[in-house]
């Protein structure tokens, strides 16, 4: 696994990540990895995004979730596909690992109220509480808590 | 206070970015200004934090009048520029005792906090929502507002997926046949596709495999 300088551990897990979406009608090459959003039971894929604001759910994933009928905050999200009106929800979502530790947590993600994007982890809320690295030769993607 | 802040004065003026510098700016003065004014915190805050405030507590009230109307003054000239008027009217009826002009502040700090979220500068926001005293914190919508703008917590799991690898050149090379659905995939094969994630669950929770699929929605 990755060490820093002095020999610390800078990850603690890597998984491999798919580097593209053959449905991206865009044709750009992204970074998908795999997470476990708690109560679904089930590995899904999401967009890395650290250009983003917050990370999104889709709906559906939310409703499997259980995650409608908590409280969260309203808000309007711009996006690419326009202005989007949804909640901010606090839950926990575990970075899986396929080789090391799996990382969890407690984080702050936008459920749109309607949504044909992709999932999203992005910066606030949610990565920068990860320190990570992408191998793009290898189609690893290293993660581990930040300090 | 009610979720009616949402859309208060705040959020009717166009947002730019010299608008959240300058909220941000207000934010960073309310707490300035309240640390150097009351010494103890915010007025009204009967219960001690900690141990220089407990000696602060000492402070009688009519020290604190002086700094309470001070405060008020301050922030109608800070907000006389850029709040509509029938706000900054209301910001100019006399401040009677520093428990309302604690409210006021803490109503202000909210907003700012909340604008702030809303423009995505997240991190501004917690300073502003910092500026919120301990004695405060026990307020719905301060607790909602800090709990979503809380910043993660980590844990290491022991929890293990496989390798994808399959998985994912299945994606590749299939998306194009399920366009708009919801597909589980393991091992390089498909278990079952559906329409919605609903159905494809039903489908999928009593399989009793070694290894869980991977659920994906080819959109």
């Amino acid at each position: 696994m990755l060490k820093t300088s002095d020999g610390a551990d800078f990850a603690t897990g890597r998984a491999r990540f798919l580097d593209e979406d053959a449905n991206a009608l865009e044709g750009t090459a992204k970074v998908f990895v795999k997470i476990e959003p708690s109560n679904l039971g089930f590995a899904i894929l999401a967009q890395l995004d650290t250009g983003s604001a917050w990370s999104i759910l889709k709906p559906e994933i939310a409703e499997a979730m259980q995650l409608m009928n908590e409280a969260g905050e309203p808000k309007r999200l711009s996006t690419r596909f326009g202005s989007i009106d949804g909640q901010l929800k606090r839950t926990n979502i575990t970075i899986l690992a396929d080789d090391g530790n799996s990382l969890e947590l407690e984080a702050t993600v936008f459920i749109p109220t309607e949504w044909t994007g992709e999932n999203f982890l992005g910066y606030g809320g949610l990565l920068e509480r990860v320190r990570f690295a992408v191998d793009p030769q290898e189609n690893l993607f290293y993660f581990g808590p930040s300090a | 206070m009610t979720n009616q802040l949402n859309n208060n004065v705040f959020d009717q003026l166009a947002v730019s970015r010299d608008y959240s510098r300058q909220k941000a700016v207000l934010a960073a003065r309310i707490a300035h200004t309240l640390e150097q004014s009351f010494g103890l915190g915010w007025p009204g805050q009967h219960q001690a934090e900690n141990g220089e405030r407990t000696k602060n507590m000492t402070l009688t009230l009519a020290s604190i009048r002086p700094a309470a109307e001070s405060a008020g003054s301050f922030i109608e000239s800070q907000c006389k520029g850029w709040l509509p008027a029938n706000k900054h009217r209301a910001g100019q009826k006399q401040i009677s005792s520093a428990p309302v002009v604690a409210a006021e502040i803490m109503e202000i700090t909210y907003r700012v906090a909340l604008s702030l979220m809303e423009n995505e500068q997240v991190t501004l926001a917690r300073k502003a929502l910092a500026a919120v005293p301990v004695g405060r914190l026990s307020d719905p919508i301060i607790i909602r507002l800090r709990n979503m703008l809380a910043v993660p917590v980590t844990k290491s799991s022991q929890k293990r997926d496989i390798d994808r690898t399959l998985d994912y050149q299945w994606i590749r090379d299939n998306a194009q046949d399920y366009r708009g659905q919801w597909v589980a995939v393991n091992n390089g094969q498909l278990l079952a596709a559906a329409a919605s994630l609903r159905e494809l669950l039903e489908h999928v929770k009593p399989l009793h495999l070694e290894h869980r699929p991977l659920l994906h929605q080819i959109s």
